[in-house]
């Protein structure tokens, strides 16, 4: 038996030491050196380390956190579809707050679109936005059917310190015909802890190992794809 | 050089981290629209 100890060399530094043409490479040689798992080697700590950060914030950020509800009340939508409620005045504490504004009501077999306007009694500037569910319930041959919710939220994002009004307008129908019975709650959750930033960011840190990870067993297949012993089954 | 590439990289998602929760900012929420004149004619009705 011999056995051989190898030292693999790049071809370019083969062609300029010796000042001759190398061949075309082809394919992956048994001892060439996986440069994605290297690189991928070399930035382990770097991954961890960021992602430690991120949690460390995030994890600031659900304690420094308020997730105080604050219910807004109730009104019966009106026929006069033009017609304005006005709800609160409802305290912001946090300096700069992410806010969700969640609207119910049991409505069956209508829908309900809300239009806000979430005014600032100190400035008097107004922060416009809009939602809308919609819910129908049935049976058939199949039995018992339900499709939509009963309730919707939306996220109202940097929102300054102070006191505000809510001012809605409400449109609705349903397939009956009939006036709205069902009253619309609205409550909001002041200073909600924001996740998006948080996976955002964790999808970042992991994009360029997870890259890495992929071409490296890309490079790792290819490498045994030459060998008899290879342990990735061929695709016939 | 790319090591040092992606550091930059993870320091520029973890400042974002930092200041869009301090500012209780996240993407894909709903567009506010500033309008002072609605609210001023709101309040004059």
């Amino acid at each position: 038996m011999t056995w051989s100890l190898l030292q693999y060399i790049e071809a370019d530094e083969i062609a300029e030491a010796f000042n001759v043409g190398v061949p075309e490479r082809d394919g992956v040689a048994p001892h060439q050196p996986n440069a994605a798992a290297e690189t991928l080697r070399s930035i382990k700590i770097p991954v961890l380390l960021a992602l430690a950060l991120a949690l460390a914030i995030q994890l600031g950020t659900i304690i420094r956190a308020h997730g105080q509800h604050i219910p807004l009340g109730s009104y019966t939508p009106s026929t006069d579809r033009t017609r304005e409620t006005v709800l609160g005045p409802v305290h912001l504490n946090a300096r700069r707050s992410l806010n969700e504004l969640t609207a119910y009501s049991a409505v069956n077999n209508g829908w309900v679109e809300l239009d806000y306007a979430l005014v600032s009694k100190a400035t008097g500037q107004s922060y416009e936005f809009g939602n809308g569910f919609e819910f129908y319930s049935g049976r058939d041959s199949d039995g018992y059917w339900t499709e939509g919710s009963n309730s919707a939220s939306v996220l109202l994002t940097s929102l300054p310190r102070g006191d505000y009004d809510l001012v809605v307008q409400t449109d609705w129908g349903n397939s009956s015909g009939s006036d709205p019975q069902a009253p619309i709650y609205l409550s909001l959750t002041h200073d909600v802890v924001p996740w998006r930033n948080f996976w955002l960011a964790t999808a970042a840190i992991l994009l360029y190992p997870l890259v890495l990870v992929v071409r490296s067993l890309v490079f790792d297949r290819k490498r045994w794809s030459e060998s008899e012993f290879n342990p990735y089954p061929e695709k016939e | 050089m790319t090591k040092i590439l992606y550091v930059v990289f993870c320091g520029i998602a973890l400042v974002y981290l930092t200041f869009s929760n301090a500012q209780g900012y996240v993407p894909f929420a709903a567009r506010l629209a500033r309008s002072p004149e609605h609210t001023a004619n709101h309040f004059h009705k």
